[in-house]
């Protein structure tokens, strides 16, 4: 991303909404192991944060209406807070093994096809056509 | 394909063409250009994340007719997008709602969601059926909040 480039707006949206998730994600993750490790309760968060558990259990619902210091109460509470490190978009070093429907030309958007109507039939991929004027049924994205 | 770079692809996620072009532009105005590039980050989770939330992805009932819904709750409107496993890890999404036209579980709305997304199931795969199961049957790194 240039520094002379005006962010589009359509970049903020999506970024912001990403940073949300991937709060809300390693907020979740963290309750999983505890649940898992220590069989915390959201009830005992609750009860360390002074809250009622139906609060917890809407906070747990989604990030739509976490703040920082929704972030940081929920943490404290489970005994940990975040480590923060900066990523520079696009330079993130992923080991993560794309799935096999993925793993050919994973940046091509690709136009999935039914075969001819057959009872048995399944779905095949099939690679990008340029200039094709049938109108594909399915478009992967990801 | 996911719009940053920095998505990984753990999961594949399907969309009709209409599905598509609703949630990927272009856009008439700055309000839905912000909704629908959330919406996308949003799906994202599903391709990327290592962690999907029970608070994401929910069956809709009877969960024997295997549609799904993902939650965008931010910014207004609240949407929904529908659809299907293929198999664990693939999504198949249909369509999408804005939540506050559902009205409540169970009213004839949410049934004409599973009636639609099944339609269009039908239109790609015929008679095979979808994939049935619980969360962490349907998708990997699932936890239950």
């Amino acid at each position: 991303m240039s520094s002379n480039e005006k962010i589009a707006l359509e970049n903020l949206a999506y970024y912001r909404e990403r940073n949300r998730n991937k709060v809300y994600a390693a907020v979740v993750a963290l309750f999983s192991r505890l649940v898992e490790t220590q069989n915390i309760t959201k009830r005992e968060i609750a009860y360390r944060l002074s809250k009622e558990p139906a609060q917890i259990t809407r906070w747990f619902s989604g990030p739509s209406n976490w703040t920082l210091d929704t972030v940081s109460d929920l943490l404290l509470a489970m005994g940990a807070e975040l480590d923060y490190k900066d990523v520079q978009i696009g330079q993130r070093i992923s080991h993560v093994r794309p799935h096999p429907l993925l793993q050919n030309e994973p940046n091509k958007v690709v136009w999935i096809k039914p075969k001819e109507p057959c009872k048995e039939d399944k779905v095949r991929v099939e690679n990008a056509e340029t200039g094709t004027t049938k109108r594909p049924l399915l478009v992967r994205v990801g | 394909m996911p719009r940053s770079p920095d998505v990984a692809l753990r999961r594949a996620l399907f969309m009709t063409h209409e599905l598509y072009e609703a949630t990927h532009g272009p856009y008439s105005s700055d309000t839905e250009t912000i909704r629908y590039a959330a919406l996308q980050a949003q799906l994202e989770v599903f391709i990327g994340d290592a962690v999907v939330a029970s608070s994401y992805l929910k069956p809709l009932s009877p969960r024997n007719k295997g549609v799904w819904e993902i939650k965008n709750k931010r910014p207004k409107p609240s949407l929904r997008v529908f659809g299907l496993f293929a198999s664990r890890d693939v999504f198949i999404g249909t369509h999408y709602q804005p939540r506050p036209s559902l009205g409540g579980f169970g009213t004839p709305m949410w049934k004409e969601q599973i009636r639609a997304a099944r339609y269009e199931w039908r239109q790609l795969f015929g008679d095979t059926e979808p994939l049935i199961g619980d969360l962490d049957e349907v998708i990997s790194g699932a936890v239950y909040v």
